[in-house]
């Protein structure tokens, strides 16, 4: 398990400034929709249950009642997967590089990092009604070697996040030609 | 025609296989990858507790059924008793 306290591949000096994770408005939707399909799910089973106690269909019962209890245990394992897939799409920022862990689907899982010295832009990006009541959005990295963009996706407060990334940058940068200049000294 | 109850009964075992192997899964990701936090253990939890009751509940109501009586599927059907069309 995950330490906040025990970054994985550690840096010697390498301290935490922020751990982020999507805007919780992405959570309550999860959660809104799993509402939905419950009250959906009781709706039918009700009525199910109504019909078959009326139409004398007592022997179709045990297979409606297996095929409820199947789908209750599909519905609560497809929201606690939700609720994962919420939980475990981590961006941490600390003082020597930002990570990306993103959990994609059952069965897939990609964790990237990006030196912070390498970063040449960072672009935040506010769309929707939602986002801009909310203030949640996203931020893109780009760094000089990677075609990709670095993305941190939904995340409260991105303008205030590329600020802390812009400034991190800077002075990872002028503490390494800091060191270059302290190296060259005492090499001449 | 009949076929017999207990049927269903292993077509809702297989179902309670893959779904036990997904739920395995995403607490394996949960414990693996999750932070070490009251939250990932209170999810977990939940988890692990709602799905107990459910399948108790289907247990206990699974227990008084009689699996190895036959369900009659389309009665009268198959025996020559077809609804005929009146004129």
């Amino acid at each position: 398990m995950l330490s906040i306290y025990r970054l994985p591949n550690k840096l010697p000096g390498e301290k935490v400034i922020k751990i982020l994770r999507r805007d919780f408005y992405i959570l309550f939707k999860k959660v809104l929709f799993f509402l939905l399909l419950a009250a959906i799910f009781s709706v039918i089973v009700f009525l199910v249950d109504m019909y078959l106690s009326e139409a004398e269909g007592s022997d179709l019962y045990p297979i409606f009642f297996l095929a409820a209890s199947a789908l209750a245990l599909f519905v609560w394992l497809f929201f606690f997967f939700s609720f994962i897939d919420y939980y475990l799409d981590i961006w941490i920022i600390t003082n020597e590089r930002i990570i990306n862990i993103e959990q994609q689907g059952f069965f897939s899982r990609t964790i990237s990092e990006q030196r912070l010295f390498r970063i040449q832009d960072v672009t935040s990006e506010v769309e929707g009604f939602f986002p801009t009541v909310l203030k949640f959005g996203n931020v893109y990295v780009q760094t000089a070697a990677e075609k990709e963009r670095f993305s941190f996706e939904q995340i409260p407060d991105p303008n205030g996040v590329r600020d802390t990334i812009i400034k991190l940058a800077e002075s990872e940068r002028e503490r390494l030609s800091h060191e270059a200049i302290k190296k060259e000294v005492n090499g001449a | 025609m009949s076929i017999p109850l207990s049927i269903f009964l292993y077509i809702y075992y297989a179902f309670l296989a893959v779904w036990a192997v997904f739920s395995l899964v995403s607490l394996y990701h949960m414990f693996k990858f999750g932070v070490k936090s009251f939250t990932s253990f209170f999810a977990a939890f939940s988890y692990l507790a709602v799905s107990f009751v459910i399948l108790v509940i289907t247990y206990n109501y699974c227990r008084q059924i009689d699996w190895t009586s036959a369900l009659a599927i389309l009665p009268g059907w198959f025996e020559g008793k077809m609804p005929s069309i009146v004129n």
